[in-house]
């Protein structure tokens, strides 16, 4: 199988008319944390909702493990093996926990016999869910609801995850907690993730590449200690 | 006395499909028109257009009314894709003034101000009926259709737009073709009551269309219960019943009857709002209506 998750290229985008994302190629390989960061306006979220089909890219092409996607749209690319974890949590507060996971796993059509075994593995990831399982998403604190909406993505079994933002509200240990069981699924399920954020000690200690976005471009790419310089990344920033 | 509380029931019906058309948008997807007298409207005049010009048959009217109401929903829907909460109120708004003023200047189609009269009695395949037995019909189907797509993948993903659109998104659900669908069934819902309407009363105008006429409707969809399936009905028989029932109590004049009904409005509102948030029909203990 190709090793390479997702390969974009010169990928432009754009609201009403005003281009976004400009000519933008990257790629991200399996196992593979990259970390992407920039300020705000720089095109970040816009480059995740491309490459999850939320929105459809102007111009430019990307693959998903060699293979293009039938076509452009959240249904097709989840199906390829991508999961996004949307900005700003993402749960519906009126239901609880284990709801969340129903309607997700009933989205992706996954067989109910097997549904169990899914929610299990998701708890072996992230065990504190179990802790409240049953309460309503909007009674959850910040933190775990962003436990809640990292979980409801992980449910489809992804071969990439799109974070965006996932630290928004989170003290850093908090943030750790969260991030570093999901770290491991590099390692343990070969899963490549893409991290926009703008924690960044916290996401560098855990990226094995970054990369810089501004006004739509990538104006850097390297790992995370080529930006040590604390210098040198407020210069990027 | 028959006549009369035939013809109350005849409205009742109608504008109990409005509420319940204009309650599936705003219940189960969370899209706040303040436009739905439009598509009222456009569905009366193209069902009296058709009696009109072709024949007063009822289900030809029904259907024309929901085509053009249910086509021209796009109006509404394409703001509904761009903006949100009070922004597509305020969008939805400036819909509702503009068809005013068109309705009241787009004489070949509308009548003017003067309206169109002289609609004939409704048909159904060539037999005179009344308009009671459709619109009660077209009430059942409607609310048939509701209850079923609101159960179906249709409505849980309808909901889920309404409840976090970002994760509703994240999901991989279509948002905008949830939207516009939704749209579109609702206004075609509401173009088939105006087509009934306009043969009920064998005369339209603008008036029924206007900014009062969508607020009132949304009054009925909120104190009944948004989200729920019986709530907008209950809300309709309560609205429209109300005034009948002022009438008759002898110590309102007959010409202040107007003015008491507005109180009467305002206050129940209001009250209903602090201890009833959810409406009649409504789950308190969700704090969120539920059917």
């Amino acid at each position: 199988m190709n090793d390479t998750a997702i390969q974009a290229l010169g990928l432009s985008a754009g609201y009403g008319g005003r281009e976004v994302l400009q000519d933008v190629s990257l790629s991200l390989k399996a196992g593979e944390i990259l970390c992407l960061i920039g300020h705000n306006g720089a095109g970040k979220s816009t480059l995740l909702r491309v490459l999850f089909g939320l929105h459809r890219p102007s111009a430019g092409n990307m693959r998903v493990f060699g293979q293009m996607p039938a076509n452009y749209t959240p249904a097709a690319l989840g199906a390829a093996g991508v999961a996004l974890v949307p900005e700003g949590r993402g749960v519906f507060p009126d239901l609880t926990v284990d709801e969340i996971f129903g309607l997700a796993l009933w989205s992706a059509g996954v067989a109910k016999s097997a549904q169990r075994e899914r929610i299990e593995e998701v708890l072996e990831v992230l065990p504190r869910i179990r802790e409240f399982r049953t309460r309503r998403a909007g009674t959850l604190s910040g933190g775990q609801q962003q436990m809640v909406s990292i979980g409801r993505a992980l449910l489809t079994r992804p071969k990439v995850l799109l974070l965006d933002e996932p630290s928004i509200g989170l003290a850093p240990k908090l943030f750790q907690d969260l991030i570093r069981p999901i770290a491991t699924l590099r390692e343990t399920r070969g899963m490549a993730i893409l991290l926009v954020e703008q924690n960044v000690r916290e996401a560098f200690a855990i990226s094995d590449r970054v990369l810089v976005m501004r006004s739509g471009k990538f104006i850097f790419e390297g790992a995370p200690s080529d930006l040590d310089d604390h210098a040198k990344l407020m210069e990027l920033f | 006395m028959i006549a009369y509380a035939a013809n109350l029931a005849t409205i009742v019906a109608i504008f109990a499909i409005l509420a319940a058309t204009l309650n599936f948008i705003v219940g189960y997807a969370g899209i706040f028109s303040v436009a739905h007298a439009v598509f009222f409207g456009l569905g009366a005049y193209a069902g009296a257009q058709v009696a009109l010009l072709l024949m007063p048959d009822a289900l030809l009217a029904c259907i024309a009314g929901a085509i053009v109401a249910g086509g021209l929903s796009l109006c509404l829907a394409l703001p509904a894709l761009r903006v949100r909460g009070e922004y597509f109120v305020a969008a939805s708004l400036g819909l509702q003034m503009m068809a005013t003023t068109l309705f009241s200047e787009a004489k070949a189609f509308t009548g003017g101000i003067g309206g169109l009269v002289g609609i004939p009695r409704p048909t159904l395949f060539g037999i005179e009926v009344g308009v009671l037995p459709l619109a009660l019909v077209a009430l059942a189907l409607i609310l048939f259709l509701t209850a079923r797509l609101q159960r179906g993948a249709f409505g849980r993903t309808l909901q889920s737009v309404r409840d976090a659109e970002s994760a509703a998104e994240a999901l991989g659900k279509n948002v905008a073709a949830a939207k516009t669908l939704a749209m579109a069934f609702a206004c075609a819902g509401a173009g088939i009551a105006g087509a009934l309407f306009a043969l009920h009363l064998s005369f339209v105008n603008v008036e029924s269309f206007t900014m009062d006429q969508s607020v009132l409707v949304m009054a009925m969809v909120i104190i009944g219960g948004t989200g729920t399936l019986w709530g907008p009905v209950v809300g309709a028989i309560i609205l429209l019943s109300l005034p009948s029932g002022l009438a008759f109590l002898p110590f309102i004049p007959p010409t202040e009857v107007g003015a008491v009904q507005q109180i009467i409005y305002g206050l129940a509102m209001t009250l209903l709002m602090i201890f009833r948030p959810a409406g009649l029909v409504g789950d308190l203990s969700k704090g969120r209506a539920t059917s």
